[in-house]
């Protein structure tokens, strides 16, 4: 009997298709109406069915359990790689205004293996991809204490979040972040021109 | 309903060859093993396991990381690295294994806790599979430990771990159309191509690779049908599912920058292998 309502938990808490569901998805009239008049009454419905049973059964259950989980830190959130970026970003690193490194390039490849680790590749990734990373003054302290230890006369280091459409012929600064001798302390650059906008489609 | 109680209660009493089990305990140690080692070979012990106050690279642990109470914060990373390498040895060579696989798990969710962003799914899926193993007696197949060997035990832990893999591909499966409709789509850019070529995640080359769209696009659909196909774990199908799992995840190490992701996987695979690894044990 344990086993079977273990079996149970372990279907609800990470139940496929729902474990990516947003809690407030659909709670507000308008969304439903809107849902409603594109897909019609019937699936509507289901769709309704199965967002009020996440909200109000299984998230509430996921919550309960988390505790017991968080010790072995095995709770179901797996958020395996679901689809790529919209838009194709690399990380470029300027040692003096001379360029080290810059992401998936044999001719730039400084500190390439880290950068690359499972454990840090991610950090990495939020740090290029989203401006506000929370860990971006981590990720450049890092950058910038390597590069004094491999570049000791170095004066400026900065990193740069580049972006542009596949396959990247053309891409621009995003945004970046840059320390300079004698106090090292990261700061960001300034805002670039903003982008024009994009749905990723393939020149 | 009580045939099928039954059924149930016999499924999870039965006696199932500890040969794949064993597999696994040895498989997965060791990936956790040569991960961790990686992370030493790259010098990056310090940055990924001292705090951030001195010097760590993350700057927001989780609040479940409580061994800098109970050690000095400044080494507390360092014996949760040690600890968790000493531990997945000792289960790998099946010395102690209960034991070292129960503190193996605690220090590397300790680990994760530190360092949330090096944590990854793959993590998780190897932990909970770890801690099934201690209720199994796979330490008594190939393993150095004194004491009476075993070809047999229970196989409901393990049935666990294979219910735990239909969930993840299924929720990898149905997850991927819903939140990017796009996999299945028959123009544009395949999903795949996205993947495959981002700097960030993949090294395949994005100019290269815009004259093989096709087959990524392809690739794209058979790796949807694939994973949602993955309740197929729990038939006799099984094996024959998996060769194709094979494929796909040794695609991924070939295409993607994801560490022991597809070797952390793989290394539970001999759970779906397991009628064929008894027929070859039977000769």
């Amino acid at each position: 009997m344990i086993l079977l309502v273990i079996h149970a938990l372990l279907l609800l808490l990470g139940t496929p298709g729902l474990d990516m569901l947003g809690k407030n998805l659909y709670t507000k009239a308008e969304d439903r109406e809107k849902f409603t008049q594109r897909y019609g009454v019937v699936l509507a419905q289901i769709a309704f069915g199965f967002t009020t049973f996440n909200r109000e059964v299984r998230l509430p259950l996921t919550d309960i359990f988390e505790p017991l989980q968080r010790p072995f830190r095995i709770s179901q959130n797996w958020n395996l790689y679901r689809d790529g970026p919209n838009r194709l970003w690399r990380m470029e690193i300027l040692v003096d205004d001379r360029l080290v490194y810059r992401s998936v390039d044999e001719e730039y490849d400084w500190m390439e293996l880290p950068f690359r680790n499972r454990r840090l590749r991610p950090m990495v990734e939020a740090v290029i991809q989203e401006k506000d990373a929370t860990n971006w003054p981590g990720l450049v302290r890092f950058i910038v204490r390597h590069a004094r230890e491999d570049f000791p006369d170095a004066q400026r280091v900065e990193v740069r979040a580049m972006v542009g459409n596949f396959p990247g012929r053309k891409m621009s600064l995003d945004h970046g972040f840059y320390a300079e001798a004698p106090k090292w302390d990261a700061k960001k650059l300034p805002e670039p021109e903003p982008a024009a906008p994009n749905n990723g489609a393939t020149p | 309903m009580s045939r099928l109680w039954r059924w149930w209660v016999e499924r999870c009493d039965r006696e199932v060859d500890l040969r794949p089990i064993a597999l696994v305990r040895i498989l997965t140690s060791l990936c956790l093993i040569l991960d961790l080692s990686r992370v030493a070979q790259l010098g990056l012990i310090d940055d990924f396991y001292r705090p951030y106050a001195l010097g760590g690279l993350n700057r927001s642990p989780d609040t479940a990381y409580i061994l800098d109470q109970l050690l000095p914060a400044a080494t507390a990373g360092y014996w949760a690295y040690g600890v968790v390498l000493v531990c997945m040895a000792l289960a790998m060579l099946g010395v102690g294994a209960r034991p070292a696989l129960i503190i193996g798990v605690l220090f590397s969710a300790q680990l994760g806790h530190l360092h949330p962003g090096g944590d990854r799914a793959v993590d998780r899926i190897l932990r909970f599979t770890l801690l099934m193993l201690a209720f199994t007696d796979a330490h008594r197949c190939w393993s150095l430990a004194p004491g009476p060997r075993q070809t047999h035990g229970k196989g409901w832990p393990m049935d666990m771990v294979r219910f735990v893999l239909v969930l993840v591909y299924l929720s990898a499966g149905i997850g991927k159309p819903l939140t990017e409709p796009d996999w299945f789509a028959t123009s544009g850019t395949p999903v795949l191509y996205r993947i495959f070529t981002d700097p960030m995640a993949a090294h395949m080359d994005p100019y290269t690779w815009l004259n093989y769209q096709w087959l990524l696009r392809i690739a794209g659909w058979g790796t949807v049908i694939f994973e949602s196909a993955g309740f197929l774990i729990l038939t006799r199908f099984a094996p024959y599912w998996a060769l194709i799992g094979v494929t796909m995840h040794l695609g991924i190490f070939y295409t993607m920058d994801l560490g022991m992701f597809s070797w952390g996987i793989l290394s539970l695979y001999p759970l779906l292998f397991a009628p064929w690894i008894e027929k070859i044990g039977k000769r």
